[in-house]
């Protein structure tokens, strides 16, 4: 159903996670912000798994991930408006209902040993991985409905603490919609000197469990 | 029967966890080679036999790397684990 390229971000657990959580907010006749929206799976999933009439923004940093979550929405025959740009930058003066953010937060040297970040997709978020999403944290009230909501995840390879303080100053609430626990993928196990250094300094957090180094998604909302 | 699984109860759980009828995971017995399986399936396998064992599972050395019915029975019999 949806399309993947090697230079756009697969979507992963993470991903599925938030296409979850957004189906047990939704409420009729919104306007939808996928932002950092990549191959576009999130808001396309939910456009095609809901029967309320609503309507579908996206955005990514990425032309190519635009060009392909255009592509996927017309395979799936979902009318969208998608446009490139950092940020919020392509929704200048515009305000939406939902706001569904996933641009990349993960610690820098993480992201360089993981698969994920491969072929140049872009992940300038900082040594924890804060960067961007504290970035937008501090602004999405702006782009906010009265009464509208943002959810966001927070992958426990970016400094978690940090994130909550800067989305607890900007939101009066902040709720955990869902979280769970991940094997990290065995080729970043030659890495872990590395993690457990980014561990010992709190810019990241896991927990060893059978053998297995598990770091957690976790999806909240924020209004 | 308390901290102990037996064969059938561990070939049930992989069969749920991997939507595979019990006979082709018996027959297979390396579920690493099914599509179905990946890491996090493997946690999820785990994690259920641990269920089961009430939190004893850690008794197997490198459980984790166990990804066969024949060698998961072994290893948890060596540990008297199973039933
Ligand atoms: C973790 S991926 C999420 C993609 C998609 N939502 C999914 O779950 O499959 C992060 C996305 O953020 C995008 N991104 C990175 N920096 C960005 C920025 N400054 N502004 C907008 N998008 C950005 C990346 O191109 C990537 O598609």
């Amino acid at each position: 159903m949806i399309k993947v390229e090697k230079k756009v971000f697969t979507p992963n657990a993470t991903t599925n996670l938030l296409v979850e959580s957004t189906l047990k907010t939704l409420k009729k006749n919104s306007d939808i912000l996928d932002l950092g929206c990549g191959t576009g799976y999130v808001g396309l999933s939910v456009a095609k798994k809901t029967k309320f009439k609503n309507k579908y923004f996206f955005s990514d940093i990425s032309t190519q991930a635009i060009s392909l979550c255009k592509r996927n929405a017309k395979k799936n025959k979902i009318k969208i408006f998608a446009k490139a740009g950092t940020m919020f930058e392509p929704w200048e003066g515009e305000k939406f209902d939902l706001i569904i953010e996933s641009i990349s937060a993960i610690a820098k040297k993480v992201a360089k040993a993981s698969p994920w970040y491969k072929n140049g997709i872009p992940c300038d978020c900082g040594e924890d991985g804060t960067e961007l999403v504290n970035d937008v944290l501090k602004v999405t009230k702006k782009y906010l409905k009265k009464n509208g909501k943002l959810i966001f995840p927070i992958v426990t390879l970016s400094n978690k603490k940090k994130i909550l303080q800067t989305a607890r100053k900007y939101f009066k609430n902040v709720k955990l919609l869902i979280s769970k626990d991940w094997p990290l993928p065995r080729s970043m196990y030659t890495k872990r000197k590395l993690l457990e250094n980014l561990k010992k300094k709190g810019i990241i957090s896991y927990k060893t469990k059978y053998g297995l180094i598990l770091y957690s998604s976790e999806i909240y909302i924020a209004y | 029967m308390k901290n102990k699984i037996s064969k059938e109860e561990i070939i049930k759980i992989i069969s749920k966890i991997l939507k595979i009828s019990p006979k082709e995971i018996e027959k297979i017995d390396n579920y690493e080679k099914m599509d179905s399986w990946d890491s996090l399936a493997q946690l999820d396998i785990i994690s259920a036999i641990d269920k089961k064992l009430n939190g004893k599972i850690g008794k197997v050395k490198n459980i984790a790397e166990i990804k066969s019915v024949r060698k998961l029975i072994s290893a948890l019999k060596k540990k008297s684990l199973i039933v």
